[in-house]
């Protein structure tokens, strides 16, 4: 079942990254990754968000279209700006760090599979402030630490790639 | 299912149930006061607000309240000077004044660009609904309203109860024939 298959690779992206990105730079495992990370913040965003959903919801009940999917976006923008542009930006960091080994859009996968714990500490921020623990400075540290270590793996595939650059 | 297949779908599913308990936490939590999600509706008694007014130089003045209206057919006009629906619909607004403002209806024009922008409102409003008594919003209404898209109208009867409401702008003549319906029903 593709849901199953979504779970086990989110969890081989937190527990085994390693393996994760080795599968994301076949060609079965091709795009992939972006597909994976897409559902994931989707689902993050409805969780944090859920207030802004709601209340999109009840402008489109009273026929708002225009104003539901603004409520939306501001929603969407305020929680997936940071977590796109790390996104972009280790990508870019990959590619460049491939060399000649450069292959742009198994890189910008290899990002996605490194962001994935960025995003599940985002859902475990959320939780925790509504539970009355203000952690986000640690997390953030963690967070981005965990990214850029993970980034190192990710260059570490690509080192491992046959060939030329496509 | 080897074993670490196993865990990765054990890791993938604490993701997933991570996200499902905030979301259930967060609609506990909206559930307690659904009507703060609900944007501002027909049959429901208008949200009291006080907004400054904006003199004829431009200069903010002392505060005019919905409630002090009661007793007069409003209509509230949500706009922004860089709003080009919004200029389109203000005309028509001066036609209802000017038709009806003495069968006792008021249009209250409510910047929704904050203080500072006060001297352009003013000099906009004075050029397309001078009959319009003009106020600034420091955002305070507009998040009250639920407004999102603008221009955004509604027409509150005597008692204060909202008859009407309009997101967004279609056509002037559309929006005069509706704005005449709704008037004349209330009078």
């Amino acid at each position: 079942m593709p849901l199953r298959r979504w779970l086990d690779r989110v969890g081989a992206a937190i527990i085994a990254p390693a393996q994760a990105m080795r599968v994301s730079d076949t060609p079965e495992g091709q795009g992939r990754a972006a597909g994976d990370i897409a559902l994931l913040l989707l689902l993050a965003t409805i969780a944090v968000e859920t207030r802004l959903v709601l209340q999109a919801g009840w402008m489109l009940r009273y026929g708002d279209l225009a104003g539901s999917l603004t409520v939306l976006l501001s929603g969407a923008r305020d929680l997936l700006a940071t977590p796109v542009i790390v996104l972009l930006v280790g990508s870019v960091l990959l590619t460049l760090g491939a060399g000649r080994r450069r292959r742009p859009a198994d890189d910008f996968d290899l990002s996605c599979v490194a962001l994935t714990p960025l995003v599940v500490l985002e859902l475990l921020h959320g939780l925790l402030v509504r539970l009355g623990l203000d952690v986000h400075q640690p997390l953030i540290y963690v967070g981005y630490t965990w990214f850029a270590a993970l980034l190192l793996v990710a260059l570490q595939q690509t080192r491992r790639r046959k060939g030329k650059a496509s | 299912m080897s074993a670490i297949p196993k865990r990765q779908r054990i890791a993938g599913l604490l993701v997933v149930g991570l996200a499902l308990a905030l979301l259930v936490i967060n609609i506990v939590a909206a559930s307690k006061d659904w009507s703060s999600l609900r944007p501002v509706h027909t049959g429901q008694t208008a949200p009291d607000f006080s907004l400054p007014r904006v003199a004829s130089d431009g200069r903010l003045s002392g505060d005019l309240a919905l409630s002090s209206l009661q007793g007069s057919v409003i209509i509230i006009d949500f706009w922004a000077t860089w709003c080009g629906p919004c200029t389109s619909a203000m005309p028509v607004l001066e036609e209802m004044a000017i038709s009806y403002g003495d069968k006792g209806v008021r249009v209250l024009s409510v910047n929704t660009e904050g203080f500072g922008m006060a001297r352009a409102a003013r000099a906009m409003a004075d050029r397309l609904s001078p009959s319009a008594l003009l106020v600034s919003d420091d955002g305070s209404a507009s998040r009250l309203y639920k407004v999102s898209t603008i221009p955004h109208m509604l027409v509150i009867d005597r008692h204060g109860t909202v008859r009407w409401v309009k997101r967004g702008f279609g056509s002037a003549a559309g929006l005069r024939s509706d704005l005449r319906a709704v008037i004349e029903e209330l009078l």
